[in-house]
């Protein structure tokens, strides 16, 4: 018969910390997402323009040049 | 015997309610549902964007003449004063449909590509970081119009982002070569991109097969296969093609950003292969064997050889918290009618190791929970595994319906 393992009070600390910091992490996640929800606007989506050489900018900015 | 692994809470029953006391359960997950519908309506009436006026913008200095009235895509448009022509077409990426604008001038051997502009995407962040870095975009300066605008051909893809290469691809292909026939006069001598998958393709079949065959069989082979496919996850289904399942791809069949099993086999095989375990096995072989990130965090596992139990409370309430993550998830999802922009997990990351912002946090974070909790992700916050349990759940519930049905009528 299995013999039921006793947990340590710092292993639940240490899970619980885990859990939580992870948990904050994920909603400014979502909060950053929101911002860039109301950033994108219907009309403002990504352009790249990619012309022959010339460099290459970032496709996430939101107004055209 | 149960083959959900303790990803989430064993059981996933709901508490008993007393009839006397207010629903508040059910309220508030009817309230969830009503916004979650209403985000999704209004994100595709919002999110509708004004390609033309954003084309417009985009190149300043030309005046742009609408050659047909298509209200839909493909638009082409003349530019006035010059030989230039503008068109405007669709291709599906991983994500979703992606939009490109290209401007295409006649030239002594045809046609040449003058610029590309990309309109809108649906991809991750990290596929598109991806294709940048790997200096993809550059390939289209300059191109005929007449060549066959095929990845792996005459297009070089980018490991890890290959999908996203290839929506690109096709909606530059599908745009240049209406230009080049309806508009430069030119004759179709470019190839037609056909159905023919390749060794990518016969990889990941490979692996699922192996993996139902190590559901199936309990003897020697069976435990060499699921070796196999935890290498193979980890190497192909991660870091080559980083296909990994996540939940924007969940929010975009939920959109219909469904891709042509001609241009994405992968995508196909993938989902077919899933939802064909759960159907036939009746298990989740992507969570026990396919997910390149269960086997990652299964490593650090192995090399910490720390196994700390979760807080009993903490675990009983993950299958609401998980749910709950998803809520909002998927409520960004639909507002922004973009897959990518809620999907909060670190697997896209993890394998080609570009992210934006937070996520750059979100995964350390992860690595070191299943440093010291055994799949410490996959337990508490992964939404993935949470609903592809939940089909398991829904398949066990119909079959004993069914037994009990027949049992009665027999």
């Amino acid at each position: 018969m299995a013999r039921k393992r006793k947990d340590k009070p710092w292993h639940l600390k240490i899970t619980w910390t885990l859990s939580i910091v992870m948990l904050l992490l994920i909603f400014g996640f979502f909060f950053q997402s929101f911002q860039e929800v109301r950033k994108i606007a219907p009309v403002q989506v990504a352009v790249e323009r990619v012309s022959g050489s010339t460099a290459q900018t970032n496709p996430y900015k939101t107004d055209p040049d | 015997m149960t083959d959900l692994i303790n990803i989430n809470p064993p059981s996933g029953e709901l508490p008993v309610e007393d009839s006397k006391d207010f629903p508040w359960r059910r309220v508030i997950e009817g309230i969830a549902w009503v916004l979650l519908v209403g985000a999704f309506i209004v994100g595709q009436i919002a999110s509708k964007p004004d390609y033309d006026n954003m084309l417009r913008q985009a190149m300043p200095g030309k005046v742009l003449i609408l050659s047909d009235t298509n209200d839909s895509l493909p638009v082409v448009y003349r530019v006035e004063g010059s030989e230039d022509v503008v068109i405007m077409a669709e291709g599906e990426a991983y994500g979703g449909p992606l939009v490109v604008g290209v401007r295409a001038r006649r030239s002594e051997d045809g046609g040449r590509l003058a610029e590309v502009l990309m309109l809108s995407h649906k991809e991750t962040p990290a596929f598109m970081q991806r294709l940048l870095r790997g200096h993809f975009f550059r390939q289209f300066g300059g191109k005929n119009v007449s060549d066959d605008f095929i990845v792996d051909e005459d297009i070089d893809s980018v490991s890890g982002a290959t999908v996203s290469a290839k929506g690109f691809t096709t909606a530059v292909r599908n745009a240049v070569h209406l230009g080049a026939v309806n508009h430069l006069g030119l004759d179709r001598t470019w190839q037609q991109p056909s159905w023919s998958p390749g060794v990518n393709e016969g990889v990941l079949l490979v692996l699922f097969i192996l993996a139902f065959t190590a559901g199936y069989r309990k003897d020697k082979f069976a435990k060499i296969a699921k070796y196999i496919v935890m290498i193979g996850a980890l190497v192909f289904i991660g870091f080559y093609a980083n296909i990994s399942l996540s939940l924007s791809n969940i929010a975009g069949i939920f959109m219909g950003y469904i891709p042509s099993p001609v241009e994405h086999p992968m995508w196909w095989i993938m989902i077919l292969g899933v939802l064909g375990s759960i159907a036939f096995l009746g298990r989740n072989i992507y969570c026990q064997q396919l997910c390149p990130f269960m086997v990652v965090q299964d490593l650090a596992q192995k090399i910490s050889g720390v196994k700390l139990r979760i807080d009993s409370r903490f675990q009983k309430k993950a299958r609401t918290l998980i749910f709950s993550l998803s809520w909002v998830a998927l409520m960004l999802i639909f507002l922004s009618a973009h897959p990518a922009m809620g999907s909060y997990e670190p697997f896209a990351m993890m394998f080609s190791l570009e992210g934006l912002g937070i996520q750059w946090y979100i995964l350390p974070a992860a690595l070191l929970g299943s440093f010291f909790v055994p799949r410490f992700w996959c337990r508490l916050f992964c939404p993935v595994g949470l609903y592809l349990n939940e089909v398991v759940r829904l398949r066990r519930r119909v079959r004993m319906w069914f037994a009990k049905n027949n049992s009665g009528g027999g």
